[in-house]
Order: C-alpha cells, then sequence, then structure tokens
C-alpha cells in the first residue's frame, strides 16, 4: 500500500513538518499565474517526420536510449550494460546465437554475448557478467569492455538521420567520496558516440531529471538520480544546476552490504530487494537489512546534500518551496518516496520543500532529459 | 365476468395464506400447528365463492355456482400439492448434499492414503536405486576380478604351450636315437639274413605301399589341424609357429622313413602314435583357447550391459560423483579391453573404437589443449588493448580528449574480419516512455529562454557552459544548416498559438518579469562564463 505512494506531499513546507501521504493528483503549490505549460501534452502528431536528437542514459547497470517518432512519443530502447565472453568450444554456435536472438560480438578469436542475454548465459554457464562500468564510471580495468559499450550503444541508437544529429548522453558528477576519472570516463563516450557519426554532448545525470520532470515548476527543483553504481543529485533553479554532485553509492553498494551481513550471494540479495520489498513493511530479517541500508543510503545522501548545498556560494534565492524528484531503479522499491521523505525531515534541510515525488517513469526518466536538452539543441 | 371473480377468488386465498416452513415455524417456538383440513377449506371456498359471486354477479345459476366451486377448489388442490413437491424436493437436495459431504470426506481420506502409499513408493524407490548402485559397483568389482583372472589363464596356455614344445622337441630327439639304433640292428639282421631278404623285401614292399596311403592320410589330417590351429591362434600364437615346425618336420621324418621301408612300419606307428598325441594336445589347446574365447565374449556382454547400466545411471545421477567413479570404472574397462585386444585379436573392434571415442569425446570438452590456446589468445588481446591504452594514455593530461580520440580508434581500427557481430539482425528491447512526449517541456524550456535565464553562477562549470551554449544557440541563428528535416520548427511554434492551449502556454513567456538590475547581472555572470570557455577552448 505505502510502496504505491508515488508523491509526498509536506503540509508545512519546512524541514521539519510532518510528512503525509497523498496519492492524488499533487496539489499545485502556488506557482506565479505565470506558471508553464501544466502537464506536458502531447505534440502534435507531424506527418511521420521524426524529430532529431537523441538521449543517451549511459549506467552502471543499464544503458537507455530515446528518441521521438513521428507522433511525438518517445521509444525508448534499453539494454543491460554487462557481457560475458563465452568459453571458446562454444563459440561455432553463432547461427543458434542470432536465431535465439542473443547479440554476440566475436572480437578476435573470443566471442562475447551482450546484454540481458549474458546474464542468462552466466548462470548457464556458472560465471559472472562483465560489466564496463562500475559505481558510475568507466572501470579503468575492464577496457575489452569499451568495444562492448560501443556495440551496446550502437544497438540503442542505430545510425544518425542526419550527419552529425545530437546526441545528449548523461555522465555522472564527480563524486565526493570517490576518487574518479571523469574526464576518462567523458572521453569514451564521447568518442564512441562520435565514431558512430554522432554529435555527441554531455550533461548531468541528476539534471536530466530536472529536465524531464520539473517543466511545471519551471525546471526548479531538486533532482535524484538513484541508480545502481551511484545517486546523483542535482538543485535547479530555473533549469541552471546551482549544486550537483554524487555519492559512489547505490543499489550495488545496499546488495554488497545485505549480502554480506545476511551471508548469502550478491544475486541473492539482488534479487531480494528488486522482490517486491516495502521499505515501510519489511517482513523478515533480510528485507530489515534492505531498508536498514537503504535509510543509511539515502540519508548520507541528504546530509552531503545539506552540507554541499551550505557551502555553495552565489546560491540564488528560491523564493517557493521546491520540489523533490527521484528517479532510477534503485528509487523503484516500495516504500522509497516515504522513507526519502521521513529523511528529508530528520536532516533540517536549508530549503524548503514542497513535496517528494517519484518520477512517472523512473527508468527512462534520465534518458528523457536528455532527449528533450537534444531536442532543444536541434531547434 | 367469471375470470374477474375467480382473480378475486385467488387473491382472496393469497391473501388470507401464508407459506411458512416447519423449521420456521419450530424456531419461533412452535410445537403444534393447526391443520385445516380439505373439507374446512372446501367449506371457506364456497363461502367466499358464495360471497364474491353475490356480491358481484347477484343471482347466478346452481350449476355455474359449482362449476366455479369446482374450478376453485382444483386450484387450490394444486397450490397445495406444490408445496408439498418442494418440500420433498428441498429434503432430497439436503440428502444429496449430505451424501456428497460423505463422498468427499471418503476421497480426502483416499487421497491422504495414496499421498502416504507415494511417500513410501518414493523411499523406497530410492532405496532401490542405492540398492543397484550398489550391486553395479560390486558387479564391477567382480568384473575386473574376472579380467585378472582370465589373464591368469592366458599364463596358463602359455605355459603349456611351452611344455607341449619341449615335449616334441624330445620326443624328436628319442625318435632319433631310436631310430639310429634300429638302423645299425636292421644292417646286421640283413647281413644274417641275406637268404631271406628278397622274400622280406617284396612283402615289405606291399606293406610299404598300403602304410605310405596311411601315413599320407595322417600327414594330411596333420595339416588340415595345423591349418585349423594356424587360423585360431592368429599371428599371436607363437604355438602355432613352433606346431607348424614340428609338424613340418614330422613331414620331412616320415617323407624320410618312407625310403627305409623295412622299418617303416614300427617308425609309421611311432610317428602316427607321435602325431596323435600331438593332435590331442592341440586338441587341448584349441578348446582352452575356445573356451578363452567364449570367456571373452561374456566379457563383452558384460561390459556392454554395464555400458548401457552405466548410461542410464548417468542419466539418472546426472554429471553425479557417481557418474566420475563410474568413469573412471570405464576407463579401467578399456585399459582390460585394450590387453586383451593385444592378446587374442579376436575382441570385437567396432564396439571398442565406439567406446573410446565416447569416452575420448568427454575428454576433448574440458581439453587442455583448447584451453591453452584460449588463455593463449586471450593474453594476446589483453596485450593489444594494453599496449593501446597505454600508446594513448601516455599522452599529457591536456591532450586527453585526442588520446582518446587515439584510444578509440585504435581499439575500432580492427576491420570487419576481426570483430563482427549479429546485433544488426536482431531486435532490441523497446517500449513508449510512460511520461508522454516532450514538446510541452520544450515550450516550457523555450519560454524560459527567452525570458529570465538563470540565476548567477560563476563556478566554471561545465553544465551551465553546455547550458549557456543552449540558451546562446538561438541567437547564434543556429539551426537551418543541419536540422532542415526537424519538426521541431513548425510544431513548437504552432503549438501556443493554438486556442485551447494557448493559455498555458501564453503565460510562459512571462517570468520576464525580472527586473532590469538582475537582468544585467545575469547577462554579465553569462558573458564572463562564455570568456571563460573561449579561453579553455583555445588552451586545447
Ligand atoms: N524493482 C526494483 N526494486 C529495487 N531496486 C531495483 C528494482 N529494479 C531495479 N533495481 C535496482 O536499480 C539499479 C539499477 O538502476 P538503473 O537506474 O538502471 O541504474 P544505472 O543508472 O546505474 O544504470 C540496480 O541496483 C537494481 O538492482
Amino acid at each position: 500500500m505505502s510502496g504505491d505512494t508515488t508523491t509526498i506531499r509536506f503540509n508545512s513546507p519546512t524541514s521539519g513538518g510532518n510528512a503525509e501521504s497523498q496519492e492524488q493528483a499533487p496539489q499545485q503549490q502556488k506557482q506565479q499565474a505565470a506558471a508553464p505549460a501544466s502537464t506536458p501534452t502531447k505534440a502534435t502528431p507531424t506527418a511521420g517526420a521524426q524529430a532529431l536528437g537523441r538521449g543517451l542514459d549511459v549506467g552502471t547497470a543499464n544503458l537507455l536510449g530515446a528518441t521521438q517518432d513521428g507522433n511525438g512519443e518517445i521509444v525508448v530502447k534499453r539494454e543491460r550494460n554487462a557481457f560475458l565472453e563465452i568459453p571458446a568450444e562454444f563459440s561455432g554456435n553463432r547461427d543458434m546465437l542470432t536465431q535465439l536472438n542473443v547479440p554476440y560480438v566475436s572480437f578476435r578469436d573470443k566471442l562475447y554475448v551482450l546484454g540481458d542475454a549474458s546474464f542468462n548465459l552466466a548462470n548457464m554457464f556458472g560465471q559472472e557478467v562483465r560489466r564496463p562500468m562500475a559505481d558510475g564510471f568507466l572501470s579503468p580495468n575492464e577496457q575489452d569492455a569499451i568495444p562492448m559499450m560501443k556495440f551496446i550503444i550502437e544497438r540503442l541508437l542505430g545510425a544518425p538521420r542526419v550527419e552529425g544529429e545530437p546526441v545528449y548522453f548523461c555522465i555522472p558528477a564527480p563524486s565526493i567520496d570517490k576518487e574518479n576519472d571523469t574526464v576518462y570516463h567523458e572521453g569514451i563516450c564521447t568518442g564512441i558516440i562520435k565514431k558512430l557519426g554522432y554529435t555527441p554532448k554531455a550533461m548531468n545525470e541528476a539534471h536530466a531529471i530536472v529536465y524531464s520532470e520539473l517543466a511545471d515548476h519551471e525546471f526548479t527543483g531538486i533532482g535524484v538520480s538513484c541508480g545502481g553504481g551511484m545517486f546523483n543529485v542535482c538543485v535547479a533553479y530555473k533549469t541552471i544546476p546551482t549544486v550537483k554532485f554524487s555519492v559512489a553509492r547505490g543499489g550495488d553498494w545496499i546488495d554488497r552490504h545485505v549480502a554480506k551481513v545476511m551471508g548469502i550471494s550478491r544475486t541473492r540479495a539482488t534479487a531480494l530487494k528488486e522482490s517486491d520489498v516495502d521499505l515501510m513493511a519489511p517482513r523478515n530479517r533480510e528485507e530489515e537489512a534492505v531498508v536498514l541500508y537503504y535509510r543509511n543510503l539515502i540519508s548520507y545522501v541528504l546530509q552531503n546534500l545539506k552540507q554541499r548545498f551550505q557551502l555553495a556560494r552565489d546560491v540564488p534565492q528560491f523564493t517557493e518551496p521546491v520540489e523533490v524528484v527521484v528517479a532510477g531503479g534503485t528509487s523503484l522499491v516500495g516504500g522509497f518516496v516515504e522513507v526519502f521523505a521521513e529523511e528529508l525531515q530528520k536532516v533540517d534541510f536549508p530549503l524548503q520543500i514542497a513535496g517528494v515525488r517519484r518520477a512517472e517513469d523512473p527508468l527512462s526518466s534520465v534518458v528523457r532529459g536528455c532527449l528533450i536538452a537534444a531536442a532543444l539543441a536541434e531547434n | 365476468m367469471r375470470r374477474k371473480a375467480l382473480d378475486s377468488l385467488r387473491s382472496a386465498i393469497e391473501a388470507n395464506t401464508e407459506r411458512r416452513s416447519l423449521e420456521d415455524l419450530r424456531a419461533q417456538g412452535k410445537k403444534h400447528v393447526r391443520v385445516v383440513s380439505g373439507e374446512k377449506v372446501m367449506q371457506i371456498i364456497k363461502a367466499i365463492v358464495a360471497d364474491i359471486i353475490d356480491r358481484e354477479v347477484g343471482a347466478v345459476s346452481k350449476r355455474d355456482r359449482d362449476r366455479i366451486v369446482d374450478e376453485t377448489k382444483d386450484q387450490f388442490d394444486r397450490v397445495l400439492k406444490m408445496q408439498t413437491d418442494s418440500d420433498a424436493l428441498i429434503g432430497e437436495q439436503k440428502q444429496l448434499v449430505a451424501e456428497w459431504r460423505e463422498r468427499a470426506q471418503k476421497v480426502n481420506a483416499e487421497r491422504e492414503s495414496l499421498r502416504a502409499q507415494i511417500e513410501e513408493l518414493r523411499s523406497e524407490q530410492a532405496a532401490r536405486e542405492g540398492k543397484m548402485l550398489a550391486e553395479y559397483q560390486a558387479r564391477v568389482q567382480e568384473l575386473s576380478e574376472k579380467a585378472r583372472n582370465t589373464t591368469d589363464e592366458s599364463g596358463r596356455i602359455a605355459a603349456d604351450k611351452e611344455r607341449l614344445e619341449r615335449t616334441l622337441e624330445e620326443d624328436r630327439r628319442n625318435a632319433a636315437e631310436r631310430e639310429a639304433r634300429q638302423k645299425a640292428d636292421f644292417d646286421a639282421r640283413l647281413a644274417e639274413l641275406h637268404a631271406e631278404q628278397r622274400d622280406l623285401v617284396a612283402r615289405l614292399e606291399g606293406e610299404r605301399g598300403e602304410l605310405a596311403g596311411r601315413q599320407e592320410q595322417a600327414i594330411k589330417g596333420a595339416q588340415a589341424r595345423i591349418e585349423e590351429l594356424q587360423a585360431q591362434l592368429g599371428d599371436a600364437t607363437e604355438g602355432r609357429a613352433s606346431a607348424t615346425a614340428r609338424a613340418e618336420s614330422l613331414e620331412s621324418d616320415a617323407s624320410e622313413s618312407r625310403t627305409r621301408a623295412d622299418e617303416a612300419a614300427g617308425k609309421l606307428s611311432k610317428a602316427e602314435r607321435i602325431i596323435h598325441k600331438l593332435d590331442t594336445r592341440l586338441q587341448n589347446t584349441r578348446t582352452t583357447i575356445e573356451n578363452y574365447d567364449k570367456e571373452l565374449q561374456r566379457v563383452i556382454v558384460e561390459r556392454d550391459q554395464l555400458k548401457a547400466e552405466l548410461a542410464a545411471a548417468r542419466e539418472k545421477a546426472g554429471e553425479s560423483d557417481a557418474v566420475a567413479a563410474m568413469r573412471g570404472e570405464m576407463d579401467e574397462m578399456r585399459g582390460f579391453l585394450t590387453r586383451m585386444e593385444e592378446k587374442s585379436g579376436t575382441v570385437n573392434e567396432e564396439t571398442l573404437n565406439s567406446l573410446v571415442s565416447q569416452i575420448s569425446d568427454r575428454d576433448s570438452v574440458s581439453g587442455d589443449a583448447l584451453e591453452a590456446k584460449f588463455s593463449e589468445s586471450l593474453d594476446a588481446s589483453l596485450d593489444k588493448i594494453t599496449k593501446a591504452m597505454e600508446l594513448a594514455t601516455a599522452k599529457p593530461i591536456d591532450v586527453q580528449v585526442e588520446a582518446t580520440d587515439v584510444l578509440i580508434d585504435s581499439l575500432f581500427d580492427l576491420g570487419d574480419d576481426v570483430m563482427s557481430s549479429n546485433m544488426d539482425e536482431l531486435e532490441v528491447e523497446t517500449r513508449t516512455s510512460a511520461g508522454g512526449g516532450i514538446s510541452g517541456h520544450l515550450e516550457a524550456l523555450k519560454a524560459l529562454r527567452t525570458g529570465t535565464p538563470a540565476p548567477q553562477e560563476e563556478e566554471d562549470n561545465a553544465e551551465a557552459e553546455s547550458l549557456i551554449d543552449d540558451l546562446l544557440g538561438d541567437a547564434d541563428g543556429n539551426p537551418d544548416g543541419n536540422n532542415s528535416d526537424s519538426n521541431f520548427d513548425g510544431e513548437l511554434n504552432d503549438t501556443p498559438t493554438t486556442a485551447a492551449e494557448g493559455k498555458h502556454h501564453g503565460a510562459a513567456a512571462e517570468p520576464a518579469a525580472m527586473s532590469g538590475a538582475a537582468k544585467d547581472k545575469i547577462n554579465a555572470s553569462m558573458e564572463r562564463l562564455k570568456a571563460v570557455r573561449e579561453a579553455s577552448e583555445n588552451t586545447d
């Protein structure tokens, strides 16, 4: 029940107020009469012409590509960011792989299976899949992975419709708790996309959420991207990011710790976490462990957000209480919005918060934001 | 008129009676009910009818009156009967329900006992399987013992053969000695009995002819037997060679002795005896070999059975430890059979080969050679990629983008034969985003862009830069060049002008209500950002 809640409104929009759950349409916080377009409406269908520009979400767990079709609908393609090297003696069965709809890449005399299929085959061969990225960034010790990622991205984007069609792809903000080579990561992503004939442009992951979810609030508010490898936060004022950062903890971090404390495998921990847990109503010790780490992670993110916000210079005056939107796979768990709201009240946040809400389509929120940015660039 | 009267009669009855079940009455605490007899009802009916008829139609003939009374009575009877019928029906159904319930209980009990039986059968089956496995292992043990015994027997045969050879050699020596002795005696006797010589010679000549025939027959028989033995023993039997040699020497002995006609009879009968003895021995050897063959056949049959059992067991147990153990035993069997083959040459080649190939097939799956080749190529690829990385990342950090390009190029500059994929043949998971279209977003962004841009942000912030890029893009007269087939221009300009949407979008330009000072400040910071960006671009 509580797990279905996607919106929490704060009664008195202060950090100390009581959270109250409302499943009805969010009451529009007083926006100046000048509030821009209400819920974005479908574009007027145009005669088959497809809008240029594409979005690409480069995530630790999933890669997503988005484009607009002729009717103004957003078409999203998804693939797991993972691959598996197939033992050499099986490399003869390529036709069979194609028949089974299993994407592979043959690279020198090795055969790799890509994406979701690699998970199934890994179980079969009793191996672990390899993942090109860890904690939000390309892993420097998985260089084999770069060609694999190029193939997956090519699969998601297809060929550019015009030479140099813009692709906005998301990158994480540098992590506050882990040294990461953002230049290397962004450089490789840029290189791959350029190689495919597009014009790449990087944008912050949480900022993309502001683009896709806060149109009703003049693109003012806080976007939180809750991914597998990290949490990204962006505080934006009328589209402009004023504070943004990331922590190198996300769904995978929860899995790791739950596995450790409960003495179970990571795969089991992931399955447990994704199987209908309600953070507000754990049913057993394992679920309690999941709740514990979720809470810990959310509190960690919020305390750091508070600190970053206080340290930031030239923060604009937010005259209205702001909206918080969460998205990403890790926000899918039941009760996430409630726990987030509770923890938010605990940290005594310096900004007035109107409410916390989960994006309507949490998995595609980032890639939609990227697509909006790309379409805008084309416009 | 009459119909009307009857209708009111019916309603009179309905109005004055009520239907109640006995249970109801009992529930109300009624133990007795008053029963109205049919006659009484008749009277009531008559009274009612008379009353109605009097009231409604006045005087009516007696016949009509009686008829109406009869009809009414019939109707009343029908109603009563219907009620009793339905009561009976309800009773019947109740009983049926009870029966069904009872039957269901019985079925449940049966199901429980069946379940218990199945459980029992299952555990019995498990026990049986365990026993089978134990028996099978014992069988293998037994078989390998038998195999050892058979090997011992071959040893015995070889010893026999050797003994036989020795005996033959002795016989030959004795025969030669005897021959020499007899020759001397014969010569002496010849000198003494010169006179009788001619007769004797003549007589012996006759006998010699007869005996030569017999000898020839004996030799033929020996040859045939030897050939037979030759066939049986094959190349492997050394005994055959010596037997043949012996037979040949016997043959030459015999032909020699033919020239010594006088002694021939005794000599021939001796030779015959020797051949007979030899024959018996060879016969024995043959029997032994035949037995040995039979045993071998039996072993092969058992091995085939074993193989079948093994296959069945493997199927049952999957790739379990038991199978691994069995596979070990199979290997032992194989060794044993190979040894057999060396000894006899009579093992069923085909069976052995299929067994051997079956076993070696399994080996190749985890073959060391494949693994070595695999890791070799893995090392080679890793090496090349590492080198490419080193090459690329060795450059200074300020040409990182260039370095990345080099890296990317080196990673993908491989040619199709090195890298291939089936991706262009496959579908990818595709769905429509639940959030709806984005034209509203673009409208709002455009409105913001033309109205109030952002607040101050002094950070040298790539994100802000890119946004500023977007914001300035318009002023630069951006599109036309590369988005000629974009549908945004028309679409986005059109939308706000439609009457229905106008009230939303029209307001979008509103945020312009910002003070001139703020605007100046923003413009200034944008300029600054632009300058920073340009500066950084120049240094690149
Ligand atoms: N139903 C679910 N409940 C909880 N967590 C989920 C669920 N589905 C996916 N996840 C988690 O979400 C994470 C992946 O989210 P995603 O947004 O795809 O990450 P990224 O942006 O890093 O690719 C994983 O840790 C996964 O376990």
